[in-house]
């Protein structure tokens, strides 16, 4: 035989198609008991981003700000002294388009996926917290004012209570009023004046006291709104759900890719066999 | 067998001639065609496997693409991205096997001189269809969106020819459409120059000039900076092999040593010019195209140079996809793309070992001609052109066959 023809080759592969296909089933048995394949995990965060009160606007970490911060080196710097030597996982920020925020990350080690994650995510919090923090100075500084001005409204209270002694007071100098103003003849006349000055007084005492009242209350929930609002107000950028080892799984090497690793095992016997065979044609 | 051959032929300038507007015509992807075409030609094989001789690199070649595919979908998880280059070679192959043994490389290479002189005449009729009546009833009848298809169908183009001539006239699908913008009619237009040139090289037949210089029109009525580029290396190229023919000749005067001087002067010149229409300075070119295309492999690791980057990272890392070696190179590898590029070029080394073969240089320059125009868009990967490469491809690979050597 002096030519290899097609029909050569398709005789002698299908000769060897029983050898092949147990060449492909072997392969595959074995392959993913030998471990020859490092595994490799990826974990995907869903990132909530921080959260500010409404009356209180704050540049807060957005996704073109996380993107920026996880591609600059001295981010990677930063990483690589903070895993304490288990390894950065690689990562990648990605954005749906619902504008959910997702971190992936891989690497070959679970551990260093979690120290990466968990650094990454405080590094990115301090910058949260930077701005939050200049914001509860702030807020803070209101506060100062406001409890100053409820102290002064609850310590003016009892300035506008009439007391015995203002009665006392008040009684002592009608006593003299009278004695000054005998000659009026008219009673009604006489004491007209000092009944309209208590029904204006009381009046007037009473609308204080209510409106004294509606301010301390006021002031007092205002307080307690900004009380919460420095508690629980604003939040810093976070993942959804912590970072557990649950959320880990493996990628590679998985089936398909032993299954293209069979095949490239059994298509390989194929080519060593047709060369072989070519070469024994010629000779 | 010889039959089967001439129609298998026959089907395969059907294809390349109207494939493309059918397409569009229709606003239907056919690239499953090409999976037709490839499987149909293996089953003729099949079924005539006594009479098809296979080499050993036919069959290590063929390997090499089946693993390299296999790597690619199922370890890398890519998909069929190499399949197009694995089209080309192995149905250059398949048909260097179904079809050129079975009939005379002179049918052959008529059938491939008759879909050039379609195309060409097609480029005529479609300048001056476009200068009499306008391009609208083109646009409408092959209007086909293709971001939501896949399928460009006929599209108005720029013509670059406005800035110069009084009228203006958009620039040249072809019939092969403008499936990779204006690129694919002017890249067309310096192969048909090219072909039509060594045509009347060899039979002195003027009319093969007067087509060559024909080409040469439609491509200066609808240029690209990429197809003049293609142009000018051809022309250098040419020149080159004229001077062989003359190198023993005495040296009489110097006088074309200098206009020689003038013209490559006047050629680099030119070609500032034209690279500077658009943009502002070279370096603006330079840093933009080259720069934003390639800085992304600073990233790469091993890995990655060898085997190509995954989607996620090609996006990442690169901008710019307007050099498609560069593109190749991200997606495949040194390792995918070296496989394609050192398969053809091993057939083209190999060719040479067969002297007794007509019309090598052409189909070698056209082959060559068709990989460089990859310096921008991929032009020989589009559906139509894609097949003709194959044909010139096939050719080349049984001129070096051992089985056209046994003719002799």
């Amino acid at each position: 035989m002096n030519e290899f023809t097609l029909f050569n080759a398709l005789n002698i592969i299908k000769r060897h198609l029983l050898v092949t296909i147990a060449i492909f089933f072997a392969a595959f048995w074995v392959l993913p008991n030998l471990n020859i394949l490092e595994n490799q995990y990826s974990a995907q965060k869903l990132i909530k981003p921080g959260s500010h009160h409404k009356s209180f606007l704050l540049p807060l970490l957005d996704y073109q700000n996380i993107n920026g911060i996880l591609s600059s080196t001295s981010f990677n710097n930063y990483l690589n002294q903070a895993t304490n030597g288990s390894g950065v996982a690689s990562f990648k920020i990605t954005e749906n388009n619902i504008g959910n925020m997702f971190l992936i990350f891989k690497s070959h080690n679970k551990e260093s996926i979690i120290n990466t994650a968990d650094s990454l995510m405080k590094k990115l919090q301090e910058f949260d917290n930077n701005s939050i923090q200049v914001k509860i100075e702030e807020i803070n500084e209101i506060l100062d004012v406001d409890r100053e001005i409820l102290r002064v409204l609850l310590e003016s209270n009892n300035d506008y209570f009439l007391t015995e002694k203002d009665i006392e007071e008040w009684a002592k100098k009608q006593k003299e009023y009278d004695l000054a103003i005998q000659d009026v003849n008219e009673f009604n006349q006489k004491y007209k004046i000092n009944l309209v000055s208590i029904m204006n007084y009381k009046s007037e005492e009473t609308l204080r006291q209510v409106k004294l009242q509606k301010d301390i209350l006021h002031q007092q929930k205002k307080i307690e709104d900004l009380e919460f609002i420095l508690t629980e107000g604003f939040k810093p950028v976070s993942y959804l759900f912590p970072v557990t080892e649950s959320d880990i799984s493996k990628y590679f090497p998985n089936s398909l890719i032993f299954f293209g690793l069979s095949l490239i095992a059994a298509f390989l016997y194929n080519l060593i066999l047709l060369l072989y065979k070519f070469r024994k044609s010629f000779n | 067998m010889n039959s089967i051959a001439r129609y298998l032929l026959g089907y395969l300038v059907i294809h390349i001639l109207l494939i493309s507007i059918v397409q569009a015509f229709f606003c239907q992807d056919l690239k499953i065609l090409e999976l037709t075409l490839i499987f149909g030609a293996f089953g003729i094989a099949f079924f005539n496997s006594k009479k098809i001789t296979l080499e050993k690199s036919d069959i290590i070649i063929a390997f090499l693409f089946v693993f390299l595919n296999i790597y690619y979908t199922f370890i890398e998880l890519k998909g069929l991205i190499f399949f197009k280059m694995t089209y080309v070679i192995l149905l250059s192959m398949l048909l260097s096997k179904v079809i050129l043994p079975f009939i005379s490389s002179n049918e052959y290479l008529k059938k491939i001189n008759l879909i050039y002189l379609i195309l060409l005449v097609g480029l005529v009729i479609e300048y001056l269809y476009i200068a009499i009546f306008g391009n609208k009833f083109l646009v409408d009848l092959f209007m086909c969106n293709g971001e939501m298809t896949g399928v460009r169908g006929y599209i108005e183009l720029y013509n670059i020819t406005r800035e110069i001539l009084p009228y203006h006239i958009q620039g040249l699908n072809s019939l092969m459409m403008a499936q990779q913008g204006g690129q694919t009619a002017s890249q067309l237009a310096v192969i048909i120059f090219i072909w039509y040139l060594f045509k009347f090289q060899n039979n002195k037949d003027r009319i093969n000039l007067y087509l060559a210089l024909l080409a040469v029109l439609m491509l200066f009525l609808s240029p690209t900076i990429a197809s003049f580029f293609l142009l000018f290396i051809s022309i250098g190229i040419i020149y080159l092999l004229y001077l062989k023919t003359i190198l023993n000749e005495p040296i009489k005067s110097f006088l074309n040593l200098y206009v020689s001087i003038f013209i490559a002067c006047f050629i680099i010149y030119l070609l500032v010019k034209i690279l500077t229409v658009k943009h502002t300075s070279l370096d603006f070119v330079y840093e933009k195209y080259i720069l934003g295309s390639v800085a992304g492999f600073t990233k790469f690791n091993l890995k990655e140079i060898l085997l190509g980057v995954s989607y996620e990272r090609e996006l990442e890392l690169f901008k710019l996809g307007e050099i498609s070696y560069v593109t190749q190179l991200i997606k495949f590898g040194f390792v995918g793309v070296g496989v394609f590029y050192l398969s053809i070029f091993y057939y083209i080394i190999r060719v040479f070992s067969n002297k007794n073969v007509q019309a090598i240089v052409p189909n070698i320059f056209i082959i060559g001609v068709f990989i460089l125009g990859n310096a921008h868009y991929p032009v020989m990967f589009t559906l139509g052109v894609i097949e003709l490469f194959v044909l010139h491809l096939a050719y080349i690979i049984y001129a070096g066959s051992n089985v056209k050597k046994n003719k002799f």
